[in-house]
């Protein structure tokens, strides 16, 4: 293999990587992101297709690599763009699915359509390692450092810029590789044939980037259906894209939690949303945060965090920006300092610039009192210095919740026992967390809520935790209310009047009962009262929570998922509510997720079987060999992906944007792995079957070191501050050095003992990664990232032992 | 043979596909219309939302004078009596059949009641309170939609319907108060002035969920002394939570 063809190699592989962010970005943007990830992981399937294709028709075009290499990769870059361009434009509605079949058809052609540019890739790149089986350590060195690389330069270009645009740079790339391959192609080459091969495919894969056609259901699109609504201003941010919407003609008024007695009447607002999502409301009503039209700040719920027994002029800590309602709120209601942490600078940016576009937008960070924060949330927490009174969040801190619990999946790193710990020790004497959230029925994720900040209070010795909760609720919203210390009269007696005057219901006051009157909003099946009595009770919280419909089990760092409340105990529900269109009453994103893994599960077992079931007539290739192929590699497959899978829902806790996470994940592992390949001849200079199983072994311990030495919560501060995220990623670093190894080094093997059987070895990789990346984000959220790790080393144990146990010694094999 | 299937085929396309004439309104689909009844009333026995045994007789009655076929987009139409909610167009939906009745049936209205509607959409919400009797004011933000259903519900003759385009969050003072309020247009708070529209006795309903589904339904009622209090309804069969009860 020429360098030229290694260094393509290399460039497709981060191409395709890229690709697989990019569409996964444009998915979400024109549709939802758990569809996205259904949608992308079915099109990865490409990848293993392409290895069934290379089993069944390789062996012809394995006599001239490099050319059909170039032609593989010239069809990425041709196909990418067109698939790109597809996605919104086939008129799938996947809100439609349950209820229309049809809608079925259309998903299945938007992911065989984007499954193309993936079957590119895995055909090319495929061929390489089945051509040059004995030198497979650096075909996937090449391919695994390409990939990584790939990962991050696509992340920090969609840091900044919309995704849309990076499709013709990332269809360049492949036709870059492409004409790298036609220079490694053996012979002479004729200039002017190259030249207009290489325009040709850069002309095809350069097309416009048009941007993804929207659902006409996200609520942008909505918004922008009244008349005179329009764009103000769009930037990118690695949270999504962000845009700000005027709708002067039908103002928007979006007040979530105001009180059935309010009078006050929310301003005409700007709306901002997230990937379409949204809204977030910046008012409208002048930069003076004690303007008459923000009095309807007072009537939200939200507000009953200044009816406290605080300090009369309290500092507050508001987690997230959105439209800056709470930050107005807090100035409005006398706040002498207010703190924000807000990661995403993009979206402070808009806000700041609001004024620019409509005078009349209020300015939440131009006041002096306001400080914005731009740093990972709970590193920001655990090392910050200051006390505050309050730490308020609300719908209205965040930009861009999905519909139906869509987003149940997401981590949210400030809603676990450990972040909320961490705030009740940043808060002075007196403090609070005041968490505003929508009310859901059945009650759940609120019940969740209050079930995590009880296990918080416990956690920090505090004996009766019940005295320091507080939850009220309206129609559509609860409030729950953690103090520090336990809540005095004054405080109860504050919370008592406010829920009176706007017509809210106490779920629980301390010595108070919640059931003296009549509930002004019922619940029309358990009350949150109820709910939230159970979940607190000393002694039956743990029956109940058994007993209970949905997962009411504190979000902890190992399962950072506030949302996710569904479980096996729903499974009998499911066809009722699926015949009566109530799925959406279930966490919508584990549903798909489920789905992706049975659809990837079943199609990738079918391209894995197709090559044996299409030879079924024939002399079978290297029997001996198939037992140990197929076990060894869908073990590692499964593995590689288990332990990217959980690294990446780990970091995502710590840094607060799961793009930043996936980037530097997979930039580490895959290029550390990339290292171990590259170096795998060397250290294991003939391949045999103690080599395989001891690779595999080795991961399968390295894991196991890293399960036993758990990362620090905090940055350990000495004469040199160690960050716990750094430390977590050399460790990641060196476990994945070892992961390089086994892959390249059975296929060494096979390339060695059953030449015929790589293709194939290489469909199993491709369908493990796929099915095994959507089962690895399964187990993450229902049994935590630290069983997702200890699956992972259970798998390469596995495959140390298949190996050990079921490589047949060379002279027992028949060459394929 | 050929001109035979020919115009079968157009036959099955008019009665389906196509928007039906005036003049066939009322008899068109009746099939269909009383299956959908049917269907209505089993769900309805099944979930036994407030604590109802079914969907009053008189809000049945209504749904099947309504030719739903009619208020929707013809390539929707030829499924206008399942049980499912359809795309109109603008992001916007006509909802499930049975969620209508369910919100009609909510409402407790009855001849001669005045009801405001915020969220026009096709126009079906409106026409079944008609047909039960009330005079219904309802507003749509969307001017397509606005002129279609004001163009519809004329054609079907619901002369009790009167469609405006504009801002419903608030309301239609005018001709207010209100016995009765839907809401169909996502809302992120109940409006004020339609709470101060709302007689005392009057009743509000707020479905609530993303397009295609209702996740849950609030019933307020503003009682007579004008203090309000608000109910959330699970349209859907979910018992029991605990496995105990």
């Amino acid at each position: 293999m020429t360098p030229a063809l290694a260094a393509a190699v290399a460039l497709l592989a981060g191409a395709a990587l890229a690709a697989q962010v990019v569409l996964s970005r444009l998915v979400a943007v024109a549709l939802w992101q758990p569809y996205a990830v259904l949608i992308i992981s079915l099109a990865l399937l490409g990848i293993g297709a392409s290895g069934t294709a290379l089993a069944l028709i390789g062996g012809r075009l394995r006599a001239a690599p490099a050319s059909v290499f170039a032609l593989a990769a010239a069809g990425f870059a041709v196909s990418l763009p067109a698939a790109a361009a597809l996605i919104g434009g086939v008129g799938f509605n996947p809100l439609e699915v349950i209820w229309d079949w049809g809608q079925q058809l259309r998903l299945a052609g938007l992911c065989v359509v984007l499954a193309v540019p993936f079957a590119c890739a895995g055909f090319a790149i495929g061929l390489v390692l089945s051509r040059f089986g004995a030198r497979a350590g650096l075909t996937y060195f090449a391919d695994l450092v390409g990939a990584g690389l790939g990962a991050l330069a696509t992340a920090g270009w969609l840091a900044t810029r919309p995704a849309e645009q990076a499709v013709p740079l990332v269809a360049a790339a492949g036709a870059l590789a492409a004409g790298l391959a036609v220079l490694a192609t053996p012979g002479r080459v004729r200039p002017v044939r190259l030249a207009a091969a290489a325009l040709l495919t850069a002309a095809l894969g350069l097309g416009p980037a048009a941007a993804p056609v929207p659902s006409p259901y996200k609520p942008e699109q909505v918004a922008l259906t009244a008349p005179g609504a329009a764009r103000l201003a769009t930037r990118s941010s690695p949270l999504g894209a962000l845009t700000l919407i005027a709708s002067p003609e039908v103002p928007l008024r979006h007040a979530p939690g105001l009180g059935l007695t309010a009078r006050a009447v929310p301003p005409p607002q700007l709306g901002l949303f997230r990937d379409g999502l949204g809204p977030a409301a910046l008012p409208l009503a002048g930069p003076d945060p004690a303007a008459a039209g923000l009095g309807y700040l007072e009537d939200q719920i939200a507000a009953v965090a200044y009816h406290l027994d605080l300090p009369a002029e309290p500092a507050v800590l508001v987690l997230g920006l959105g439209g800056g309602v709470e930050v107005l709120r807090a100035l409005r209601l006398g706040a002498t300092r207010v703190d924000v942490l807000e990661p995403d600078r993009a979206l402070a940016a808009l806000v700041a610039a609001a004024g620019a576009h409509d005078a009349a937008a209020a300015r939440p960070l131009a006041d002096p009192r306001v400080r914005l924060i731009h740093a990972a949330p709970r590193r920001a927490i655990a090392i910050a210095t200051r006390r505050w009174d309050l730490v308020v969040a609300s719908p209205e801190t965040g930009v861009g919740r999905a519909p139906a619990g869509l987003d149940a999946a997401a981590a949210t790193p400030l809603g676990t026992v450990e972040a909320v710990r961490d705030l009740l020790d940043r808060l002075t004497e007196r403090g609070a967390i005041v968490l505003t959230l929508g009310l859901d029925t059945p009650p759940r994720a609120s019940l969740k809520a209050v079930a995590t900040a009880h296990a918080a209070l416990a956690a920090r010795g505090v004996p009766a935790p019940a005295d320091h909760l507080a939850v009220i609720h309206g129609w559509d919203t609860a409030t729950l209310i953690v103090t520090r210390a336990p809540l005095t009269a004054a405080g109860r007696t504050g919370i008592a009047r406010f829920a009176e005057t706007y017509a809210f219901d106490p779920a629980h006051l301390p010595g108070a009962s919640t059931s003296g009157h009549g509930p002004i909003n019922q619940a029309g099946t358990l009350s949150l009262a109820e709910g939230v009595g159970a979940v607190i009770a000393p002694d039956a919280a743990a029956d109940f929570r058994a007993a209970y419909k949905f997962d009411l089990a504190p979000a902890t760092d190992d399962r950072p998922y506030a949302a996710l409340t569904a479980t096996p105990r729903l499974v009998p529900d499911l066809p009722a509510l699926f015949a009566q269109g109530g799925l959406t009453l279930i966490d919508g994103g584990v549903v798909i997720l489920v789905a992706a893994c049975v659809i990837t599960t079943a199609l990738g077992g079918l391209a894995i079987l197709a090559p044996l079931a299409a030879r079924r007539h024939e002399a079978p290739i290297a029997p001996g060999h198939r037992g140990w192929t197929i076990g060894f590699f869908l073990s590692i497959g499964f593995g590689f992906m288990f332990v990217e899978i959980a690294a990446i829902e780990r970091l995502a806790v710590r840094l607060g944007v799961p793009l930043d996470a996936l980037a530097i994940v997979l930039g580490v592992m895959l290029v550390s792995a990339g290292l171990g390949a590259g170096v795998s001849r060397r250290l294991v200079p003939r391949v045999g079957r103690p080599g395989v199983a001891a690779a595999a072994a080795a991961v399968a311990l390295g894991l196991a070191i890293r399960l036993a030495m758990p990362v620090p919560p905090d940055p350990l501060i000495g004469p040199v501050t160690v960050d716990p995220v750094g430390l977590d990623l050399v460790g990641l670093g060196a476990v994945a050095l070892a992961m390089g190894l086994p892959f390249p080094l059975a296929v060494r093997l096979l390339a060695r003992d059953a030449p015929g059987l790589v293709p194939w070895a290489w469909a199993i990789n491709g369908c493990a990664s796929v099915s095994g990346a959507v089962l690895a984000a399964l187990v993450a959220l229902f049994a935590g990232t630290v069983a997702a790790t200890a699956a992972a080393a259970g798998l390469y144990a596995v495959a140390a032992l298949v190996a050990a146990a079921a490589i047949p010694p060379p002279a027992a094999s028949a060459p394929g | 043979m050929i001109v035979i299937t020919l115009v079968t085929a157009l036959v099955i396309a008019v009665t389906l596909g196509g928007p039906a004439g005036a003049a066939d309104a009322p008899v068109a689909r009746a099939a269909e219309r009383a299956r959908m009844i049917d269907t209505i009333t089993a769900i309805a026995a099944q979930t036994r939302v407030a604590g109802a045994t079914g969907i009053e007789r008189a809000v049945l009655d209504a749904i099947a004078q309504v030719p739903r076929h009619e208020l929707v987009p013809a390539n929707v139409a030829p499924h206008a009596y399942d049980d499912r909610p359809l795309p109109i167009g603008y992001g916007q939906t006509i909802s499930q059949p049975y969620i209508v009745a369910l919100m009609t049936d909510l409402l407790a209205v009855g001849p001669g009641d005045r009801v405001l509607e915020v969220g026009t959409g096709s126009g079906y919400q409106a026409a079944v309170l008609a047909a039960l009797g009330c005079t219904v004011f309802t507003i749509e933000i969307v001017p397509a939609l606005a002129r279609r259903a004001a163009g519809d519900l004329a054609r079907i003759g619901s002369q009790a319907v009167t469609v405006r385009q504009g801002d419903g969050y608030f309301g239609w003072p005018d001709q207010g108060p209100f016995d009765a309020v839907v809401v169909t247009a996502a809302a992120s708070h109940i409006p004020p002035p339609l709470v101060a529209q709302l007689k005392p006795g009057g009743r509000m309903v707020i479905p609530v969920g993303p397009p295609f589904y209702v996740q849950h339904l609030v019933l307020v009622a503003k009682a007579a002394d004008g203090s309000v209090t608000t109910r959330r309804l699970l349209p859907v069969r979910f018992v029991p939570l605990t496995g105990r009860r």
